[in-house]
């Protein structure tokens, strides 16, 4: 039996809904993402406190970049592998980060690896607090803060591929079960590819500086006690989305 | 940063800015058929509005830098500016003082960060963000006229990436100028100045892609067009620069020279 145009209608607005939800839970995950890395900010690149020697926002970007590159170069794959390759991309890219940091600071600088947050290395038990050097919060990134760091850019690396993907493929006029599985394509739009990208990055931005704003700078992944901000900032990301997932969803009609 | 709160005196009020801002803006928008040179210039006014936004804003100390508050602008900006362009300029526009209204209460609900102005200024920024985005964008591609975005805007902005380096170099109009200026000393007539020298920066960018697009389009943009495109903004970057410098050693303190080669005197 034919659709009829109530129909049709019907199944356009779902799948709008849809790609608001998902545009808003892509933003919420790399939110969550970014309280996982150790965003150490310009202390960082003194080496005085412990993190990735950039900003929040920057990491964000960044992150979710990397995503969005494997989600374009994986356009018409089943779409939670395209996520989850995504993660693994962007936690590639946040470790070799890291690594070099690290290397930089034990070798370069010479300060060892520690933080002043806690007594003991919550994963190896060693004992960092004395090694930080006075007036200082830490060096580099021990191995509580990178394994977090590397379970948030794989966060931040899920999310950025999933709102690219879903609004990738509801600019190409896909249906709900292209969006969620398989999409049929031979070739990539690139027309498509350059509008949703340049959407996407505006949607990371948006997300990144509520998070910024909650974390003021310095984080030291999950054992900071900035972590208790989570949920607001989470919820205000979430509300934040949705709102410009409006905009998103009216700029990225099908072309 | 954090101990300056309320903002100085100032040497022009932010509302007539923010007039100026918009009448410029929607005109350079609307104007766009007569010639693509007329958005391009009239640009400066939205970033010289979002410029002075940031200022206000960014003197509470929001912890994260400057430079944040103007990606956030731009980053909201270029959704509004694109639905803009696609549907109607001026329901873009209102589409991004209402969205960057209801993302200030969100902020403030959530208690994510609380500066009295916020809300406003987060009214004011995106506006400006997306009326200087709609403005340089459709000056690239021959100025605004209906139906355009699949027809022009597409092939000749986004397939080629044009649309990253105007992207970015508005973000950098509208964070730059505070962000370079900002101390105790900082002082609004001077920190526009330098804001309308790196408008300069971005005119001249969207004029280099004028003139890809000149070469791959031809009947939406002349090489003469996109030529001029670049030496205005050449001269907009070059007198902005020089205008700020001047001032700048003007109010700046004198210091004595007593290193070696002796002294000065």
């Amino acid at each position: 039996m034919e659709p009829t145009l109530e129909e049709e209608k019907m199944m356009d607005i779902n799948l709008m809904v849809t790609v608001l939800i998902l545009i808003a839970v892509g933003g919420v995950l790399i939110a969550l993402g970014v309280f996982f890395i150790p965003v150490g900010g310009a202390p960082a690149a003194m080496s005085t406190a412990t993190g990735v020697a950039t900003g929040c926002e920057m990491i964000v970007v960044g992150a979710g970049v990397t995503g969005l590159f494997m989600a374009a170069t994986l356009y018409n794959q089943f779409l939670p592998l395209v996520i989850v390759t995504a993660g693994v991309s962007s936690a590639i890219m946040m470790g070799v980060t890291m690594l070099i940091l690290n290397l930089i600071v034990v070798y370069g600088v010479g300060a060892p690896l520690s933080f002043a947050r806690k007594e003991y290395d919550p994963i190896t038990k060693e004992h960092v607090k004395p090694y930080v050097t006075p007036g200082t919060v830490g060096h580099g990134i021990p191995t509580a803060t990178y394994l977090g760091g590397l379970f948030g850019a794989f966060l931040a690396g899920l999310g950025g591929a999933l709102t690219f993907s879903v609004m990738y493929r509801f600019t190409c006029g896909a249906g709900m079960a292209e969006m969620l599985g398989v999409l049929a394509q031979t070739s990539p739009n690139v027309a498509a590819i350059a509008l949703s990208a340049i959407t996407a990055v505006g949607a990371y931005l948006i997300n990144a500086n509520i998070t910024a704003y909650s974390i003021r700078g310095v984080i030291e992944s999950w054992i900071d006690p900035k972590f208790e901000a989570v949920p607001r900032t989470l919820a205000a990301c979430f509300s934040a989305s949705l709102l410009f997932g409006i905009l998103i969803v009216l700029a990225s009609m099908t072309i | 940063m954090g101990e300056s709160s309320a903002p100085k005196k100032v040497t022009v009020e932010p509302k007539y800015l923010a007039v100026l801002g918009l009448a410029g803006g929607v005109a350079g928008v609307y104007l766009g058929f007569l010639s693509p040179l007329i958005p391009a210039v009239l640009s400066i006014l939205p970033i010289v509005w979002a410029a002075d936004t940031v200022r206000r804003i960014a003197g509470y100390g929001i912890g994260t830098g400057v430079p944040s508050i103007g990606n956030l602008s731009i980053g909201m900006g270029v959704l509004a500016a694109i639905v803009g362009l696609r549907f109607e300029p001026a329901v873009g526009l209102a589409f991004a003082a209402c969205f960057g209204y209801l993302y200030g209460i969100i902020i403030g609900k959530f208690k994510v960060l609380e500066i009295p102005v916020f809300t406003r200024c987060m009214t004011e920024l995106p506006a400006g963000a997306a009326l200087a985005l709609m403005c340089l964008m459709s000056a690239v591609v021959g100025g605004y006229s209906r139906g355009f975005f699949e027809a022009n805007l597409i092939p000749n902005l986004f397939v080629t990436g044009f649309v990253a380096a105007i992207f970015w170099a508005t973000s950098l109009a509208i964070a730059h100028p505070y962000n370079a200026c900002l101390g105790p000393d900082e002082r609004q007539g001077r920190t526009l100045k330098l804001a309308v020298g790196v408008a300069g920066i971005d005119i001249t960018l969207a004029g280099l892609a004028a003139l890809g697009v000149a070469q791959l389009s031809p009947s939406i943009m002349s090489f003469p067009t996109a030529l001029s495109m670049v030496i205005i903004g050449l001269i907009v970057w070059v007198g902005g620069y020089y205008v700020f410098v001047k001032t700048a050693m003007r109010e700046s303190a004198v210091v004595a020279w007593t290193g070696y080669p002796g002294s000065a005197r």
